[in-house]
């Protein structure tokens, strides 16, 4: 546990000190807060809770694709990173501490500002409505929607990283994200992620424990992936999100291995 | 023996037989590996430091047999090791990372950590710039980092691949002085395709040609594998070239001519003995093995 702590120590201090990470998150954290303080579909709602829920969906729109933008390249870096693998694997920690620690130190990094501006805000409206219920509905968020969306992002920007070059594998991820997000069926004239259980949105348990407006869940979609809001299908979501993160992490880590073995 | 293998093969997909029943017994002290490149140095070290499986034969080193799973654990808290190409973290201090290579070699009292990388820093020569990123380090400042990573937790067995190449002559001599001082008390394996290094610092010696182990044996005697046999001869004329089937060790080109120092058991007219060195005794190895020329087949026979 301690060199878990320790390997996660460093490989933040190695993402703090990165400016693609700031460049990317800090400004889509402060543009959600903007919009969350400002834009009527979330000041608009009378239930202060209601308000913190919206306001983590555009969180979770813009911060947590700028975390995935931030460490598009990771997975690439340490393919690239000539000895490095090799001498690691030499050292008695296995690599289970090891891929954990240099997941989470980075990712808790870039999430850190993103976190601190949504429970700032939380903590604003709470103290302004006099009720602590935001706060709750912004840590629910942060927990059950933002979290997992952004290990996905993550693991789905670097195995795109790893197949292609850093700038398109980012783009490619934007233009997922927001098929994945941001295009309902009303709207789309093909098949969308968007408002299904399989989005990354996470809106089932942001609409079903943080008190997000309904219509973030199905998205006015109808059909299997896209049931009524419950605790059950706010957990389906959530399991599916991290499912899909850990299918990504596995074909990011493989693909970065035969990469390296195809440049020895 | 500290590093023993026993007719060890290394056979990669596509066919390519990198190793080819070598059998190698290590004791303590810095021992040179020599080799062209190819000859499959690498791919011995790998499988000494149990990242690569050999296809076939024994591997034991400190005692630890890397065939089984309690082995390579073993072997991991007795080992140090500097790859041939290592990138170290831009992003951290000289002093940030060897503490997180401690970390990995479970070193896990915090204030002893403090203490070896100290002290490494120190090995080193690195106090000035042991806070600095590794970002602005030079190449020879990051093969001196990359050493002080393979100290840290004193292993018993250091293997180090290839640690001077591309160095400047500056940093390529006080890195040798560096090495020299590793073998007390350890075992180190040198790999390396300089022979100035091995005849520096290593007193043993042991020559890979094709995955094959050529030679093992004292420094001294892949000296003596030349004796009688080197000499230096002067070209006629500015345009003179070698003599026919000697092995060129070196040439020297002057407006007078060129003179060239050779290996030969049939020397040409003229060509003054002269006693060998380190490159000639390797020479004279891989002439004797490779016996392509009638003047050198009669080497060592």
């Amino acid at each position: 546990m301690t060199a878990l702590l320790w390997i996660l120590r460093y490989e933040a201090l190695m993402a703090v000190r990165r400016p693609v990470v700031w460049g990317a998150v800090l400004p889509l954290a402060l543009l959600s807060l903007l919009l969350s303080a400002t834009w009527p579909a979330v000041t608009g709602h009378g239930d202060p809770a209601a308000r913190l829920g919206a306001a983590a969906v555009l969180v979770n729109t813009f911060c947590t694709l700028g975390v995935g933008l931030a460490l598009t390249d990771r997975l690439r870096r340490a393919s690239e990173s000539r000895g490095m693998p090799e001498l690691l694997a030499t050292t008695p920690t296995g690599p289970l501490p090891r891929t954990a620690g240099s997941l989470a130190g980075p990712l808790l990094t870039a999430l850190a500002p993103v976190a601190a501006l949504l429970l700032l805000y939380a903590v604003v409206v709470s103290v302004v409505e006099g009720s602590a219920a935001p706060l709750g509905s912004a840590l629910v968020s942060l927990v059950t929607a933002v979290l997992p969306a952004a290990l996905l992002v993550t693991a789905f920007a670097g195995l795109l990283g790893v197949l292609l070059p850093v700038a398109a594998a980012r783009a490619a991820t934007v233009v997922v994200w927001l098929w994945a997000c941001h295009f309902p069926p009303v709207f789309s004239p093909v098949p969308t992620a968007t408002g299904t259980v399989l989005s990354p949105l996470a809106g089932y348990p942001l609409v079903a424990w943080a008190h997000a407006p309904e219509v973030w869940a199905a998205r006015q979609g109808t059909g299997a992936l896209r049931p009524a809001v419950g605790d059950a299908t706010a957990l389906l979501n959530v399991a599916l999100i991290l499912a899909m993160a850990v299918v990504c992490y596995a074909l990011g880590h493989f693909a970065a291995r035969v990469r390296r073995h195809a440049a020895a | 023996m500290t590093i023993t293998t026993e007719r060890l093969t290394k056979v990669y997909s596509g066919g390519r037989r990198a190793l080819d029943g070598v059998d190698l017994d290590i004791g303590g002290g810095t021992v040179g590996l020599l080799g062209a490149n190819g000859a499959g140095k690498t791919t011995l070290l790998r499988i000494l430091t149990g990242v690569l499986r050999p296809t076939s034969g024994r591997v034991v080193v400190a005692g630890h047999d890397l065939s089984t799973g309690a082995g390579l654990t073993a072997l991991k808290h007795t080992l140090g090791y500097l790859p041939q190409e290592l990138s170290l973290y831009p992003d951290l201090t000289a002093r940030e990372f060897l503490d997180y290579i401690g970390v990995l070699k479970c070193i896990d009292d915090r204030r002893e950590r403090r203490r070896q990388v100290d002290e490494r820093i120190a090995e080193v020569g690195l106090q000035e710039r042991a806070d600095e990123r590794l970002a602005g380090f030079s190449g020879g400042m990051k093969r001196r980092v990359g050493i002080a990573q393979a100290l840290m937790g004193d292993p018993s067995v250091l293997i180090v691949d290839e640690p001077t190449t591309g160095l400047d002559p500056h940093e390529r001599m006080r890195f040798r002085t560096l090495l020299a001082g590793l073998g007390r008390g350890r075992t180190v394996l040198l790999s390396t395709h300089i022979l100035d290094d091995v005849a520096q610092t290593c007193p043993e010696v042991a020559v890979l040609a094709a995955g094959r182990l050529l030679f093992h044996d004292a420094t001294t005697a892949l000296v003596n594998q030349a004796a009688g046999y080197t000499y230096l001869w002067k070209a006629a004329g500015p345009a003179g070239g070698p003599p026919p089937g000697a092995e060129v060790v070196s040439a020297v080109t002057t407006a007078e001519g060129s003179e060239y120092r050779i290996v030969t058991a049939v020397p040409p007219a003229g060509a003054r003995p002269i006693a060998p060195s380190l490159e000639d005794g390797y020479a004279a190895l891989l002439a004797a093995d490779g016996a392509a020329r009638p003047s050198t087949t009669a080497l060592h026979q």
